[in-house]
């Protein structure tokens, strides 16, 4: 038992309470904090696989209509308390309530109620039958103790004190939490177990160099690399191990098909699906991938990554044709008047801003590129950069004309609900940024999740995926593999590809093998 | 002397209530207010904003909205920081603490070596050390800070990895023994603070030497001469004398573009300070913090020209008169 | 970091002015004898020159990238002197045109620091009294707040500047140490000899600003500004680092280099030659302030 292990997160944690995460960041040190009732196998698979959590059995009621689980009695929080039903009915009543706005909100819809048969029992009940029933009550949700946030106003939950000292019931804890670092240390009394590690180190590093020369030098024992330059010095020190993780994030320009100021009224541009495929047409996808991520990267194929199951690479998406596009530009009415650069139509010029979040580097450098692509075209763009937050807020209220976004994928298709259906868009508080509108699209979908079993949920899926493809609401750009490199001292017990933190708490460093910080222990915990 | 500290201090405050005035104004006539920039959470509905507004007082009368203002910045309060979650207060008294470290270091580090370097300078004038000395450090004075400080990082971060590359202190420090813990400290320091003075002690170097040209009177040491006392000795008198009162004025002068300048230096080597804090506040359209970085700012610049002219009163009596 | 009263490099006192000349004249004549003023001088406009004629004088576009996979980040050679960047952009081409950018940023908003600030200083010189006092406060105050954190609490309630706006926030916090100095300028002169004879021939108050104080105020402010427009650029450069000044694909030094962030270190040359055009800007900037300072000091009062 003991070690340390180091790594580098890329923005700041800002809260930690599970409904509200919104960066990937965020989740990786939730994930070692609270835990969800059933945990998924490292497949991520929807339907099998699952391993126990705070929930030690579980059972099927009224015909799968309703799913019962019974906590493990001695769960506790770290604050003592023990784990009850009630905590898990409360969770679920943040997860939903629409003044917090979680992003799983979507995916539970089909949760009608969580009733409390005694202090270590919780039913689900459901709408309806569906395949990822399970999935969705078990493992989406992070739960949470009631008895410490049930007295907190909602509507500053993100800056109460529970969202700087999370209690939660996983096999570690908070320490201590500065500007710069997370620390978390082991829960030596967890029900589980404690883990073989002593404590884990969240450092914040904002500039992609430094997680380089921390890694280099020792400083960072752990740290996940999306650079081709970086990928290839680093693979050559010889202390570090790497693994490449399979992509699950896929970055996209979605147009607004809607006006921002008027969502009744059709985008002024975009609303226009011949301009909208004229632009696809234009973008070199391939090359644009390979200058920016040499082999770490591919051409993304839709909206989903090749690493999901319900994912379909063979839909054909409109190919990049020079020619064609300036010819349909042209038909179009958008010429390029004699000695100008940009393309008129009726005196206004092909122009419009692209909103980019500048914590991401990858979309930065691709913006830089696309906009030179476009140029060529007589298409001017401009870049209008801003934080991870103000980008989330600037989409989420409509109020841009093209948003470079990028969605981390989730096993199931269901997480394309919230962001391309029609209730999503005509929701006010919905998550549809992009105002799409297809009923045919809603239609496929839900029957690939209702449906009994893969091969039909496939079929329908990819139907779903065809219509999404031809509509063209969004240019599918990348999906950029990162490589996750670690200190070779550290044995990392199984890396989930979905979310390579999952397995922190059953990492550990052999004792032949301690750094002096790996021997510290931790009787200094305590302050 | 003590006259001369009220007075000083009377005057600071005025300072400090005209900087605080003026941030007031800027995020009153800026574009928006705190809730329209970012939002954390797109679903919040407008009832709620309402509800967010009326509670931090966005709503009233302007000049009711100033004497709140006022109030709360006179006990460091400036509202909630939206990208960290916290009070701005919370943040800045995390951050403060380092920058006033490096800031310190930085400024020891400078007149340590620019003071002596200016004097030998002057000294030894005219000959060709003194004008290598000279372009050398006409040359360091001209680098930008950013530039030096990644030039510096890559050298003895990266390539000759024998010191940290970022943060002011290890993740563990607080389990380290206390040799160690001031070890790592002073490891950490290292590089932000040379780099900062670097740049300080070319121009430090420069003033000094000129000032000694310029103070020392030729007859005295023409009389000095014929009593047979070594020019060379002379020199060095005169400069440790005359050095401390130009000294400590180019201190106070040099406050405002030394916190200043370390915004850069601190974003390159991930230093947790004051600079740092700005760069967030921008980058998250955090309004409530960045008024506050723009106060603390203006408050340490304050107290430190207070402190220089303390000493400054200090050393020179006539000072006090005035 | 260039302290207000930042000495001069060479020798005291440089002999007066024994030929008489007319004191533009003799200023002239100092500085031709002053080698290093000159070179610094030579570059400045070797880089002005560079600056405007900018679009005919680089050797590929600008923004173009030809080829992004092939030509990326290629290192210095005879094609390309400087190398090509992330982008495949011919980075000697990229730092002359950001030439352009980063020195009429700099440029313009000196003329207005210091036309503000001499504006500001000469009024409250010449009024004096209560008036001046309570504008000295105010400057106080402006000075107290470190620049860089003004023009970042600025540059973020008013996000989204264009080159206008940036000319502008640069110009509008870099006149309160150049009115300062024209304030204490104008009180001496004040009490001149010329000033109290004029005001008893009955002269108006613009008269005797504009006749005999405001000449004397020219060429301290003169230094100032050369050395602000060194200042200056390092700042812009800066703030593009961070985020804050030019958007892409414009040009200008800080674009490039943080352009050359991207791929630091193994694309070492984008930085690096960005950050030494800003470093021979400042070198040349200080030099030519040097020798200004020198010449200008030797100056007789005009006789008039």
């Amino acid at each position: 038992m003991g070690g340390t292990v180091i790594t580098g997160l890329a923005t700041d944690v800002a809260q930690l309470i599970p409904p509200m995460i919104q960066q990937v960041e965020e989740k990786i040190v939730a994930d070692q904090i609270f835990e969800p009732l059933v945990m998924s196998g490292d497949e991520d698979r929807l339907d099998t696989g699952f391993r126990p959590a705070i929930a030690d059995r579980w059972s099927w009621e009224r015909d799968s209509m309703a799913v019962v689980f019974h906590l493990n009695p001695s769960a506790r929080w770290h604050d003592g308390a023990p784990v009850r039903a009630s905590d898990v009915r409360f969770t679920f009543a943040l997860y939903t309530d629409p003044t917090l706005g979680s992003q799983e909100r979507p995916a539970l819809s089909r949760i009608d109620s969580v009733t409390v048969r005694d202090s270590v029992t919780a039913v689900f009940w459901f709408n309806a039958r569906y395949p990822q029933q399970f999935y969705d009550a078990g493992a989406r949700m992070l739960i949470m103790p009631e008895h410490a946030l049930a007295s907190l106003p909602r509507a500053t939950l993100q800056t109460s004190t529970f969202a700087r000292n999370p209690i939660g019931s996983a096999r570690f804890r908070l320490s201590k939490w500065t500007t710069s670092s997370i620390e978390l240390v082991a829960d030596t009394t967890n029900y589980h177990g404690r883990p073989k590690l002593d404590r884990v180190i969240f450092v914040k590093v904002a500039d992609p160099n430094a997680v380089v020369a921390g890694l280099s030098n020792g400083e960072l024992d752990a740290g996940e690399i999306a650079s081709p330059q970086d990928y290839q010095k680093l693979s050559a020190h010889p202390a570090l191990r790497s693994h490449m993780l399979p992509a699950w994030d896929y970055a996209f320009v979605q147009f607004n098909l809607a006006d921002p100021k008027r969502r009744t009224q059709p985008n002024r541009l975009f609303g226009d699906i011949a301009l909208r495929r004229a632009l696809t047409m234009a973008i070199d996808r391939k090359t644009l991938v390979a200058s920016q991520f040499d082999s770490l990267g591919t051409v993304a194929v839709g909206p989903m990554t090749h690493a999901q199951t319900m994912a379909d690479t063979t839909i054909a998406i409109a190919a990049y044709d020079s020619l064609g596009a300036a010819t349909l530009l042209d038909s179009l009415g958008w010429k390029l008047p004699a000695g100008k650069m940009v393309r008129e139509r009726a005196g206004q010029p092909l122009r419009f801003s692209l909103v980019v979040p500048s914590v991401s580097p990858n979309r930065m450098a691709m913006a830089v590129r696309l906009q030179e692509s476009l140029r060529r075209m007589g298409v001017q763009l401009d870049l209008d950069v801003m934080d991870a937050a103000a980008f989330t807020a600037r989409v989420a209220r409509r109020d841009y004309d093209a948003a470079f976004n990028g969605t981390r994928a989730e096993a199931s298709i269901a997480g394309l609900k919230a962001y391309w259906t029609v209730a999503g868009a005509d929701d006010p508080a919905g998550r549809n940024s992009a105002n799409y509108r297809n009923p045919k699209f809603d239609a496929h979908l839900d029957s690939a999740i209702g449906a009994r079993d893969i091969t039909t949920a496939r079929a329908h899926a990819s139907q779903a995926y065809s219509v999404i493809i031809a509509d063209m609401p969004a240019v599918w750009i990348y999906e950029p593999r990162t490589a996750q490199f670690t200190h070779k001292r550290i044995r990392t017990a199984h890396v989930a590809p979905t979310a390579w933190w999952r397995g922190l708490a059953d990492w550990s460093i052999p004792e032949a093998e301690r750094l002096p910080r790996d021997r510290i222990g931790l009787k200094m915990a305590a302050r | 002397m003590r006259r001369f500290l009220a007075r000083r201090l009377a005057h600071g405050a005025a300072v400090i209530f005209i900087a605080v005035s003026l941030s007031f104004l800027l995020l009153h006539i800026a574009p928006g207010d705190p809730f329209s920039a970012t939002l954390a959470s797109a679903s919040i509905d407008p009832a709620t904003l309402a509800q967010w507004r009326t509670a931090y007082g966005l709503d009233r009368p302007i000049l009711e909205q100033y004497i709140r203002f006022l109030g709360q910045a006179a006990v460091g309060n400036f509202g909630p920081s939206i990208r960290y979650h916290q009070p701005v207060a919370d943040v800045l008294a995390a951050a403060i603490p380092q920058t006033i470290t490096l800031m310190g270091t930085a400024l020891v580090l400078s007149f340590g070596f620019g003071v002596p370097l200016g004097s030998w300078q002057a000294a030894h004038r005219g000959t060709t050390t003194d004008r290598i000395a000279g372009t050398a450090s006409l040359i360091v004075g001209s680098l930008p800070e950013f530039w030096l400080g990644l030039v510096l990082l890559l050298l003895f971060a990266a390539r000759f990895p024998i010191l940290p590359s970022h943060g002011a202190v290890d993740p563990m420090h607080d389990l380290f023994p206390l040799a160690e813990r001031v070890i790592d400290r002073a490891r950490h320091l290292v590089l932000p603070a040379l780099t900062l003075a670097l740049l300080s002690s070319a121009s430090i170097a420069r003033y000094q030497r000129a000032t000694l040209l310029d103070v020392l009177p030729q007859d005295f040491v023409r009389t000095a001469r014929a009593k047979g006392v070594a020019e060379r000795h002379v020199l060095w008198k005169h400069a440790l004398r005359n050095a401390l009162v130009p000294t400590i004025v180019l201190a106070g002068l040099s406050l405002p573009a030394l916190i200043g300048g370390a915004v850069f230096v601190e974003r390159i080597f991930s230093w947790p300070g004051m600079g740092s804090v700005a760069v967030e506040a921008f980058a998250g359209r955090d309004y409530q913090l960045v008024a506050g970085t723009t106060v603390a700012g203006a408050v340490l610049v304050v107290a430190g020209s207070i402190v220089a002219d303390l000493l400054h009163a200090v050393a020179d009596p006539r000072v006090r008169a005035r | 970091m260039t302290p207000m009263s930042d000495a001069p490099f060479r020798e005291p006192g440089d002999g007066g002015n024994p030929a008489g000349l007319s004191p533009w004249r003799a200023a002239l004549r100092t500085l031709g004898r002053d080698r290093s003023a000159i070179a610094g001088t030579v570059v400045l406009a070797v880089l002005g020159a560079l600056a405007v004629a900018a679009k005919h004088v680089v050797p590929y576009e600008c923004n173009a990238q030809p080829n992004i996979v092939a030509l990326k980040n290629i290192a210095p050679s005879l094609a390309h002197p400087f190398g090509t960047d992330e982008f495949s952009r011919d980075v000697l081409s990229r730092v002359i045109c950001g030439s352009q950018v980063s020195l009429s940023v700099a440029f313009l908003s000196v003329m207005v620091a210091a036309t503000l600030g001499t504006i500001y200083g000469a009024v409250a010189g010449y009024v004096g009294g209560m008036v001046d006092s309570a504008m000295m406060r105010l400057i106080d105050a402006l000075l107290a707040i470190p620049r860089v954190l003004l023009l970042i609490a600025i540059a973020t309630l008013w996000n989204g500047l264009g080159i206008v706006g940036l000319v502008l926030l640069l110009g509008l916090t870099g006149w309160f140490g150049v009115s300062r100095l024209v304030r204490t300028l104008v009180i001496s002169a004040r009490e001149d000899e010329f000033v109290t004879a004029a005001r008893a021939l009955g002269a108006s108050d613009m008269r005797i600003l504009g006749q005999h104080i405001l000449p004397q105020v020219i060429s301290p402010v003169l230094v100032s500004a050369t050395l602000a427009i060194g200042n200056v650029v390092v700042v812009e450069a800066g703030l593009t680092y961070l985020g804050m000044g030019v958007r892409p694909p414009r040009a200008s030094w800080g674009s490039v280099f943080s352009d050359g962030m991207i791929s630091f270190p193994s694309a070492w040359w984008t930085s690096v030659f960005a950050g030494l055009a800003l470093v021979v800007t400042v070198l040349a900037v200080n030099l030519v302030a040097d020798g200004l300072r020198e010449a200008l000091n030797t100056r007789q009062l005009p006789a008039r």
